[in-house]
């Protein structure tokens, strides 16, 4: 719903789509964007120096955001890759329960800066403990994106966590409000969100240029996201210092030491996984809703596909928008979106050189899309860019903690249905299904102590 | 006959087998999931599914046998899952009665769940918890009272944190301030929610914990209440985590602010308080008035950019005329804030300056405007500026045009185009032009097509190029045909600038206009661009490679100079037929091509995979021993070690090329076995 000021004559809109430069009328009013406008009024003190807020006695910024990375296999290598390529960050500390990869990091993280003093740690709390750290890189296994993020952000750390951000919608909920109460800037892994040819899909469906959506489609990865339980044959636990087992399981059951777990098999196992929906969904769902934009808070209709794949599943917003879940159809590389509108269609995916468009038209004034898109955000076409800038200006990131939160509890509620095989309404604002009592009980799950969210 | 223990243990274990599946849509039921569980002998990942599906299907069935699996180490998370979710008063009172006799992480699980459940009765049982010795239990007491946070909860953490040596520990803060925070969420009053804080020392409060204290005292039903508490706190940070709040919508903000105490805020509160100020409401419109006239000059800049940001149209008057004032330094961002107003407040605003204008340089200035936000419309009045009687204000109108128009407002502007004259204004009105025939919707081009033709010759001749160009853009059959009647025309720049349209014709309708061009040689100085664009288009068309390599061979005589003969080598070199590769290697004698056709060897041999092996090879023998560019004897090189072996026939093909030119073709090295009987020719 939008909210107006009162000001403004709000239902004139113009009579031709053609408007790039145009400002969103109801993100300009809307209070969430007030934030946003507050930090970028010249000359305005008001900016919130990280540690302003999340340590005490620091009095002015560092030149460089002082980092810890939580989770250093090799996609927590290769984001960290990505956080050293950015010139003012300054990686201070490691943190993995194997110890191989708290070597590899570490060398890697001298290597680069120089220097020999990168600090490993087996624990998160310990990592966390530390006062000189302006922010975190979380890529841990999905079972602990949640806890870490709310740990981090308990203690004053802003945080950039891989997807999926939760394994339940209440992990997603304890995370928006964290973010919430300790004033945090928190960016999912989302990128896509910030990669050109997406981000030009989703202007071209905001600013009308393709005429009212009626279908768009989300890319998720072909298998099933109706996962089992597989507990592979017990072994002996490594000694701690090489393998921490009990931290490696963190908030997630109980189960045997087995080395294939620690090896990655844990993909595809629901103690550990969101399914084929979570691993592509995560990334697509946000990747179409931020093409939907405005996106009406009302329930969602969702229809799931038969069988536990997923693929085919419906989900029906209240503004005539569907949403199909598809592992196959409209991609020729991987987490693709496809929006579908009565006057024109547009997508991408991986690997695409340019995005793909019903239209040639349609990609002409791609670049003034774009810098129209820079100058109504202020936001960088680079993800961990964009969150390095928001972690000095304390603007809310393009995948901040609610963004995550309404895409992933779309993921969980898509895998629940699926699960179910029956329709269910989704109400996003009480974050609840409608009428649906045994499916609400899928919505949370009780953390392994002592990894609780407290 | 069956033995009389088998039944029992088969049954097992196929329910068990079952729960290798627990999490398929159709799983095991409660009573199966009971059975594991109450089986002695059970697996312990059958124990796991079993405790994992009652999660979600568990009744009051379920509680007894899930309480006796709540004080395992090993599965008491899983059993507290099950039971958290079980909305059923026996379900708190077992994971009650299991903390009783738990201890370590095993009790501070049951107190989490507890606290989730926000069971009233744990209270007693946490309250015990928070001072003991083990910092993960006492963590999990505190914050379990703070999310119960009923009056006894909020007791109890407030005497513990009374008692307690300073610094409070984080947990122990932390745990207070979800306390207040529940309170008001549970819609307890103010005060009451201010009990839970009233033991945390301001001074040393971390930032979170400030906006709690912040939060509750706004809270109060007071006019002016985040503003009092502000004063009230005396923090230091105080109004930064206000403004933090305001802005998030945590707590609310004054309705009636006055200029005065504005004045007296600090930043950043002030601008978030002027931001999210609620409208529509007099007092805020008079104290942006105020403040936009009155303040002092950054106070009053301050204002005007925030009233720009909440998109308020009574400043639109105040920018207007710091816009006009062109000297001023003012004046560059007050046109930037009206073109980038964020409501059409602004465009009506500068339709109206457009219509009464007392000036030209007003005039000017609001096309400017209206053009830079791209509001469409506002093109009909743009339109009629055109007509304008000052050159200036003409091209100012034709500039803004620009970004309204698309193709629908074509005819309009053709009408104008009758009066262009000026080259400036036709510069300008080109651009126009084209921006319109740009944004088109897909099946419109015929229409278009004919709308430029029926304007050509009512148009002055100095205006028809960009028509001629706009067609250009257009392409197609129609509009290739009305270029090429004007490549007729008895005015030379016109019949240039149609010729040169043909030559760079985006598709290749216009190749029998070229072809006819380059073979009549007219216009001369277009001649070569035309045989190479005749060279470009064909070696594109779609015909059998033999016959294009025949239409392109076709044009050598035409070739009048060696950059001619390499445009025909290129365009050879993408039509991989045997023809090709035969004159290619004829041209390999030409000492100042031999590079290019090589090149064109190479093209062909890297797309000709359905080309005879042999004619390739003899080709590519003949240009290794051509004097190429090394690089390029390299590339023929690799070529040719990646093609098939020469069977004994093809050798003989050969051998009778090297008979027939010698000294050209090296010979083939012989297999090893007959080397000696080669004798050298």
């Amino acid at each position: 719903m939008r909210e107006s000021t009162g000001f403004v004559n709000s239902d004139r809109q113009p009579k031709l789509p053609s408007r790039p430069t145009q400002v969103n009328i109801s993100e300009a009013l809307s209070r969430r964007s007030a934030i946003r406008r507050l930090a970028t009024l010249a000359g305005s003190p008001w900016i919130v120096a990280a540690r302003a807020v999340g340590r005490d006695g620091a009095v002015a910024p560092s030149e460089r955001i002082r980092m810890g990375a939580i989770g250093i296999g090799r996609r927590g290598r290769d984001v960290l890759r990505w956080f050293l390529q950015q010139p003012d960050v300054q990686v201070l500390a490691v943190c993995d329960v194997q110890e191989a990869r708290r070597s590899a990091a570490k060398a890697m993280v001298d290597r680069h800066h120089g220097t020999s003093d990168c600090a490993t740690y087996r624990d998160i709390r310990e990592l966390l403990a530390r006062p000189d750290l302006d922010a975190v890189v979380i890529a841990l296994g999905d079972r602990w994106h949640a806890l870490a993020a709310v740990w981090a952000m308990r203690a004053g750390k802003d945080v950039y966590c891989e997807k999926p951000s939760s394994m339940t919608v209440a992990e997603g909920r304890a995370v928006v409000e964290t973010a919430r109460r300790f004033a945090r800037v928190y960016q999912t892994g989302t990128q896509r969100l910030s990669e050109p040819n997406h981000v030009l899909v989703y202007e071209l469906a905001r600013t009308g240029r393709l005429g009212r959506l009626h279908t768009v489609y989300a890319h998720i990865t072909p298998g099933p996201t109706i996962l089992d339980v597989r507990w592979a044959p017990p072994e002996p636990e490594p000694p701690p210092d090489q393998i921490d087992w009990d931290a490696w399981l963190g908030p997630a059951p109980w189960r045997p030491y087995n080395s294939s777990y620690v090896a990655g098999n844990w993909h595809g196992d629901a103690d550990f996984h969101t399914g084929a929906i979570g691993e592509w969904g995560a990334h697509t769902i946000a990747q179409c809703l931020a093409a939907m934009e405005p996106v009406p808070p009302a329930p969602v209709t969702i229809e799931p596909a038969k069988g536990p794949s997923g693929n085919g599943t419906r989900l029906k917003f209240a503004n005539g928008v569907t949403m199909i879940l598809e592992s196959a159809g409209h991609w020729r590389g991987s987490c693709g979106e496809w929006i579908e509108g009565d006057e024109g269609a547009a997508g991408a995916a991986d690997g695409y050189a340019a995005a793909d468009v019903s239209h040639p038209t349609l990609l002409r004034e791609s670049r003034r899309c774009l810098a129209a898109y820079q100058e109504r955000t202020g936001r960088a076409l680079d993800h961990v860019r964009n969150f390095l800038d928001c972690v000095r200006s304390r603007e809310p990131p393009v995948a901040h903690a609610k963004v995550m939160h309404r895409s992933m509890s779309l993921v969980h509620a898509a895998n629940i249905a699926v699960r179910l095989q029956r329709p269910l309404v989704w109400d996003p604002s009480a974050e609840r299904f409608a009428d649906a009592p045994d499916a609400n009980r899928y919505l949370a799950r009780a953390a392994r102590a002592p990894w609780l969210f407290g | 006959m069956m033995h009389p223990t088998l039944l029992p243990r088969l049954a097992l274990a196929i329910l068990w087998a079952g729960l290798g599946n627990a999490q398929t849509p159709s799983g095991p039921s409660e009573a199966e999931c009971l059975a594991v569980l109450a089986a002695t002998n059970a697996p312990l990942a059958s124990i796991a599914a079993a405790l994992r599906s009652l999660s979600t299907r568990s009744t009051e069935a379920s509680i007894p046998v899930l309480q006796a699996y709540l004080a395992s180490p090993a599965w008491s998370d899983l059993a507290r899952g099950a039971l958290e979710t079980l909305d059923h008063p026996a379900a708190s009172a077992a994971l009650r009665q299991a903390a009783e006799a738990a201890s370590g992480s095993t009790l501070a699980g049951l107190l989490d769940s507890l606290g989730r459940r926000r069971d009233p009765d744990s209270v007693p049982l946490a309250t015990r918890h928070l001072k003991t010795p083990d910092a993960v239990v006492a963590a999990a007491a505190a914050r379990t009272l703070g999310r119960i946070a009923n009056e006894p909860a909020i007791e109890a953490l407030v005497s513990v944190a009374s008692d307690h040596p300073r610094p409070l520990p984080p947990y122990l803060v932390e745990a207070l301030c979800v306390a207040a925070d529940e309170s008001l969420r549970q819609r307890h009053s103010p005060q009451f929610a201010a009990r839970a804080l009233a033991p945390l020392d301001l001074g040393s409060l971390p930032p979170h914990g400030l906006a709690s204290v912040l939060r509750v005292r706004a809270a109060v039903p007071s006019e002016a209440a985040v503003l009092d508490a502000v004063r009230d706190v005396a923090h230091p940070a105080a109004s930064l985590i206000a403004a933090h709040l305001v802005s998030h919508g945590d707590v609310s903000a004054p309705t009636h602010l006055v200029p005065e105490t504005v004045a007296s805020l600090s930043e950043p509160l002030r601008s978030a308080l002027l931001i999210v100020a609620p409208s529509p409401s007099n007092s805020v419109h008079e104290l942006f008035l105020d403040l936009t006239q009155h303040a002092p000059p950054d106070l009053r800049e301050l204002a005007i950019a925030i009233a720009v940001r909440r998109g308020w149209p009574p400043i639109l008057a105040v920018l207007w005329e710091q816009a006009r004032d062109s000297a001023s330094r003012a004046s560059a961002e007050a046109c930037r804030r009206l073109a980038a107003f964020p409501n059409d407040a602004a465009d009506d605003f500068l339709i109206r300056q457009l219509r009464s204008a007392p000036t030209a340089a007003d005039l000017i200035l609001a096309a400017d405007l209206l053009g830079r936000r791209a509001w469409a419309p506002a093109a009909d009045a743009m339109l009629e500026l055109t007509a304008h009687s000052d050159s200036a204000v003409r091209i100012a109108a034709w500039s803004a045009l620009r970004d309204m128009v698309d193709a629908r407002g074509l005819g309009a502007i053709l009408q104008r185009w009758t009066d262009l004259a000026e080259p400036h204004e036709v510069a300008a009105a080109e651009k126009t032009l084209y921006a319109a025939v740009t944004r088109r919707a897909p099946d419109t081009a015929p229409w278009i097509v004919a709308q430029l033709s029926n304007a050509m010759p009512t148009v002055a001749t100095a205006a028809r190029p960009p028509l001629l160009r706009a067609l250009q853009r257009i392409g197609g059959p129609a509009a290739v045909r009305i270029v090429a009647d004007a490549a007729a025309s008895a005015d030379p720049a016109i019949r240039d600038l149609a010729a040169r349209i043909l030559i760079e014709w985006p598709d290749r309708e216009a190749l029998p206009w070229i072809e006819d061009m380059a073979r009549r040689g007219e216009p001369a100085a277009l001649r070569p661009l035309a045989v190479r664009a005749v060279l470009r288009w064909t070696s594109e068309l779609e015909l059998a490679p033999d016959i294009r390599a025949n239409r392109l061979l076709a044009w050598e005589t035409m070739m009048a100079s060696e950059d001619d003969h390499r445009a025909l080598l290129a365009a050879l070199g993408q039509t991989p037929s045997v023809l090709a590769i035969r004159r290619l290697r004829d041209v390999l004698a030409h000492p100042n091509l031999v590079n290019e056709a090589a090149s064109a060897l190479l093209k062909i041999a890297d797309a000709a995979s359905q080309l005879p092996a042999d004619e390739l090879r003899l080709a590519l023998e003949q240009a290794r021993a051509a004097p190429l560019a090394e690089t390029l004897r390299g590339q023929i090189e690799r070529q040719l070690a990646n093609l098939p072996a020469p069977p004994e026939k093809a050798r003989g093909a050969h051998e009778r090329y090297r008979a027939r030119s010698p000294a050209m073709v090296p010979a083939p090295p012989p297999p090893p076995a007959q080397r000696s009987e080669v004798a050298d020719p």
